[in-house]
Parts: C-alpha cells; structure tokens; sequence
C-alpha cells in the first residue's frame, strides 16, 4: 500500500519535472518578438550554412557580359559591376559576416566573463580592472576598432581581435554586476562554511547564477559585431575584396548606387534584417530569463 | 558535561564603518562539550551571529577582523590556523545552518549535487557511493521519497524540506559541531517544531553538539542546555537553562523573561525593556546595560563589569552579584 503510493507520487512527478524544464522554451516560442528574431536570423544562417547548396555560382567569378543585371529569375539578387551574382555573394558574405560575429562572441563570452568575475569577487582587483574597461568603453566603438585593425593591419581575424576587445569590457561591465549579486547571496556564505574555496566558489556558484543577463548580452554583442563588421570592411578594414563580405559588397556598390541601387540595397536589406533578428532574439531572452522583468506579450 | 570540544576565549570582532570601527562582538566565551547544546539568545544586533561566523573564520575582511580572541578546535587555534586547514575545518569538522533556508541553497544545481559536492570535497569517495550516502542523509533528515528528492531543483522544495536538505549537507561529513544560525526564524510554527526535534534527534545519534542562535526564548527553554545572553556584543549571562529560567542573574535576562507573556496570568499589556539598544559607536561608560536597567546605580558608570560568579555554571556581568564594587576595586589599584 505504501510503495504502491510512493510509487504512484514517483509516476507523477516525472512528467512534471519534464514540463519545468521545458517551461523556458515554451515561454519563449509564445514570445512573438522572439519567434521573429528567431525566423530573421535562422532565415540567415541557413543561407549562409547552405552557401554552396543554395547557389551554383562563384561569388568572385567576373563576367563583362552580364554586368549591372538588375534581380530577375536568372539573377535572384541581381549582378554587380564585374557581374558577379550577388545572390552568391550575399550568401558567402553572410557565411564570413555570422562567423565573424561567432567569433567575437565566442571571445567576448571568454574574457568578458574572466575579467568580470575576477572583478566582481576579487574586490581587490575590481578598482584597477574596472579603470582599465573605463579607458577602453571611453573611446567611440568604430573608432576604437578601426585603431586596433589599423594597428594589426586589415583582414577578418583581425576584424575579430578587434571587435572583441572593444566589445569584451561592456560584457566584463555585466558580469561584474552580476557577480556582485550573486556573491552576497547566502548559499555562497553556505557554501563557503561548507569549506569551499575561492574558485570553487566562483565557478560552481557565482557563475552559473550570472548565465541569463551574460546570455542576453551576448546575443546583442552577435548584432554590434555582425555591424561593425560591416562597418570595418566597408571601410576596408576587414576581409580585403574580391572576398565578399556585406562591407564590402555595399562598399563596392555604392558607387553605382544610382544606377543599380540593388548591389547596396540588397546586403545592406539582409544586414540590418539579421542585426534586427538578433536584437529581437535578445530581447525575448531578456524578457523571459530575466524574472524581475515578467513582460506580458 | 563530557570532554570539550570547542573553547572560545575573548573572542573579539570588530568591523570599520563610515563612521569608524566599531567592536561587534568583545571578550566572548564559552566552552562547549561533546554533545552539548548551547543556546546564544540575544536580540537582532547582539553578535550572535557574528560570534558563530567569527569561529568558521568567514567574517568578511576588510570591513572586518578578528582583534582579539582564541578558538581552539582540536588542539588548534582555529584563528592562526591556514586557509588550507580552515576549510578542512568548515563542513568537515565544524559546519553551519543558515536562518534562511530559502536563499541557502544554490537555485541553479538539484539538491543532490549540493550535498554530493560537499561530501566529495572533504572525503575520496566516488560520485556513486556519494550519492548512496546523500539519499541516507535526506532519508534521515526526514524527506519523504529521497531518492526522487535528490534530483529536484531548491524551487521545487518546501521551506522546511530545504532546511531539512541544508540540515543534511551540514551533516554530510558527520561534523563535530553544529552551528546554527537561527535556523527556524525563517518558518512556521509547525516546522519550526519538527526542525528543532530533528535537531535533537540528531544531536543524540551523532553526539553532534549544536550550538543553537535564536532569539526565541521558547526554543531555548525546550532545546537546550545551556544559554549564553548577549546583549550589544557581550556575554551578559551564562547560565544552565534551568537556573536561567527559575534565577535570572541580570537585569537584561529578566527582562527578557519578564517580556514573554505567561499562560498564568491575564495580562493586557507585554512588559518591555524599556529603551533601544545603543549603537556601537555610542556605547554608554560602564555598563552597557545601565541607560535601560531598572537597577542602575552610580557605580555603574565606573566600569563595565566582567561576568561573576553566580552559583554552579552560572555567571553574569551585572555588579550587584557578589557586592562588586568598581570603584573601590579601582581606588585599590
């Protein structure tokens, strides 16, 4: 009798742990900003995943005959001035522009986190760490950029290098916070009577309760880097042409921009939809991660 | 009382503020035996608290330190010992319950990692066998369906299930001494019950002694041995918890009891001690206790009186006990 009731209660709490744990998701796809953000970006991404699945074409193949083609069914995207697809390049130029991205991020998350948590429960380093992101977050982010590149000279790592340092003391800055919190709750104080040490500490019970703000600005962090990105090959800063980049292609069109407008118009339509893809995205995060904010849609 | 395990002698902590350092704690100590349990009662801002962090070496430094004081732990001064040995010490030997069971464990790891963590730091032993002994624990603290349990998230337990789960972690390494801080503040009536009778069952099956901080003096009548009163970080009376209860020797004590409302008689109104404790920073010359003290006198402006002898195990610091005379002790100096 008494098994078979706790065996009964085991039956029926298993299901329910499932539904909590899949609560978060559920939240999220009701989230209509974030379903967009999330149709936008995969939208993106699986362009750029399927690059040569999608497209036949080089995207640095020139052909005087088919110069300035404005889009049609032969051209999705039309051809640019050396009359080369821009739907090719657009594509492989999303492939180079999210890995880009990918990688500031990948980064950012790295050292951002490093020098926030370091900051954060080390009050002693807090002061000299926080000055320094002061001098760096003093300093326009594109013109902080163009000076590291300028320094490393142009090209995508670079570009990445670049964009991550400008970008990794903002993060630092929300970790930080986060970590200020979190280390005066009182399961550290547990934790710390339990005999735990200083790292232990920091990575079992600081860091994974600082994860939803961190996860949140990451994803804006993805938008900034695929922008300025953008910004830096434009400038011709990054990935150096033929090598098809939005920069660049926009760079590259601007121009012809009167006569055909769709060589700027297109990558440039495609950048600002993936950058306001990934901003919604980050927003429904926010608002479902972040408990304090319990936003009705 | 059996072999002593813990001596604190002089214990002393003091804090920097705005305003200038201030002492939290002076001169605490006591002794505690096998299997003992202590009561500190004393209200918010007394240093009850801080004396039990003070022991575990957590007191944040900088804003605080430990000035003076001994706590010797098994033949070590627990003050001079390393980070290394201290948390040996902590969870292993000597560890702690926190008053709010709510925010004490970790929300984003179960239940079961938690106190597996806690058993694998201190001892070799694989996740398995960890995990068998966890599942013991909770099972003895009292939670229904512990295997199940061990894999629940914090949120998804009861306020007294998951002071019934930080019990458990605090037992993890079979501690010699339980600290703990207001344990039962934080839930109702009922639970309260059924934590502080786990304490005791506890307590007899592992020879765990406890030191119990509260300010509920019904607690202290049912579930302890021995009280320490603190009142604006010192000891004011020591007492067995009978002879507390049937002779309070200080003014504060008496106060205190004369506070709680009696079944025998009808009263309208709760007598209070009149006045607020003072701050740290404007303690009174003297007694601390004088500006609030129905028996003041002159004398005691002249010193704040050391804790006196006031029959077996029984001691206060109000000079009345004994005819202590401050002042001609100081003219004979």
């Amino acid at each position: 009798m008494a098994t078979e009731a706790s065996t009964a209660a085991v039956t029926a709490t298993v299901p329910q742990r499932r539904r909590r744990k899949a609560t978060v998701w559920h939240r999220l796809l009701r989230h209509r900003l974030f379903v967009t953000g999330m149709f936008l970006f995969t939208l993106v991404a699986i362009g750029a995943i399927f690059a040569d699945v999608l497209t036949t074409a080089d995207p640095q193949k020139m052909s005087v005959r088919t110069r300035f083609e404005p889009p049609s069914l032969s051209y999705i995207f039309g051809t640019d001035n050396f009359g080369r697809s821009q739907w090719a390049r657009v594509l492989y130029g999303a492939q180079l522009s999210l890995m880009i991205g990918l990688g500031v991020v990948v980064l950012n998350a790295i050292f951002g986190t490093l020098v926030g948590a370091l900051a954060g429960y080390f009050r002693s380093l807090d002061n000299i760490l926080m000055r320094i992101a002061d001098a760096f977050m003093a300093f326009p982010v594109i013109l902080l950029a163009i000076g590291i590149t300028a320094a490393l000279g142009p090209g995508s790592i670079n570009a990445v290098i670049a964009l991550a340092a400008v970008y990794t003391p903002r993060t630092a800055r929300i970790v930080r916070a986060s970590v200020l919190v979190a280390r005066e709750m009182e399961y550290v104080q547990a934790a710390k009577a339990c005999g735990a040490g200083d790292w232990r500490i920091l990575r079992r019970h600081i860091l994974p309760n600082c994860m939803a703000p961190l996860i949140v600005q990451l994803t804006f962090i993805f938008a900034y880097a695929v922008l300025s990105e953008a910004v830096l090959s434009f400038l011709g800063l990054g990935a150096q042409p033929p090598i098809p980049t939005w920069g660049n292609i926009i760079s590259e069109g601007r121009q012809y921009i009167r006569e055909a407008p769709w060589i700027t118009l297109i990558p440039g339509i495609v950048l600002a939809a993936t950058v306001l893809g990934l901003n919604l995205l980050g927003d429904g995060l926010r608002d479902v991660l972040d408990p304090r904010l319990k936003v009705q849609q | 009382m059996s072999a002593t395990l813990l001596q604190v002698r002089g214990l002393t902590t003091s804090f920097r503020a705005e305003a200038g350092r201030f002492e939290a704690i002076k001169d605490v100590s006591f002794d505690l035996g096998e299997g003992d349990v202590l009561g500190i009662v004393g209200e918010s801002g007394s240093g009850k608290s801080v004396t039990a962090l003070s022991i575990l070496g957590l007191i944040p430094d900088p804003p605080g330190r430990i000035t003076a004081g001994q706590v010797l732990f098994a033949g070590d001064d627990l003050l001079k010992a390393s980070r290394r040995r201290m948390r040996q010490v902590r969870g292993g030997e000597i560890a702690m319950i926190f008053q709010e069971p709510m925010s004490s464990l970790n929300p984003v790891f179960t239940v079961g990692d938690q106190i597996v963590e806690t058993i694998r730091h201190h001892e070799r032993i694989g996740v398995r066998a960890a995990r068998a002994r966890a599942i013991d624990l909770l099972d003895r603290v009292g939670i229904a369906i512990p295997a199940q349990r061990l894999d629940e998230y914090p949120h998804q337990l009861s306020g007294g299930m998951r002071q019934r789960a930080m019990i458990a972690i605090a037992l993890s390494c079979n501690p010699s001494i339980l600290l703990a801080d207001e344990p039962t503040t934080a839930l109702d009536v009922t639970i309260q019950a059924q934590i502080l009778d786990l304490l005791k069952d506890l307590r007899e099956d592992f020879r765990t002694a406890v030191v119990l901080i509260t300010h509920d003096l019904g607690v202290v009548a049912q579930y302890v041995d021995r009280v320490l009163v603190m009142y604006a970080g010192r000891v004011v009376e020591e007492a067995p918890v009978e002879a507390l209860y049937a002779s309070p020797q200080h003014p504060y004590t008496e106060g205190l009891l004369k506070s709680m409302p009696s079944i025998d008689t009808d009263a309208d109104r709760l007598q209070a001690i009149p006045g607020t404790v003072p701050s740290p920073f404007e303690l009174p010359p003297g007694c601390r206790f004088r500006p609030r003290c129905p028996y003041a006198r002159d004398a005691c402006d002249v010193a704040d009186p050391p804790l006196l002898d006031a029959g077996p195990g029984h001691a206060a610091a109000c000079i009345r006990l004994n005819d202590y005379q401050p002042a001609a002790r100081a003219g004979a100096a």
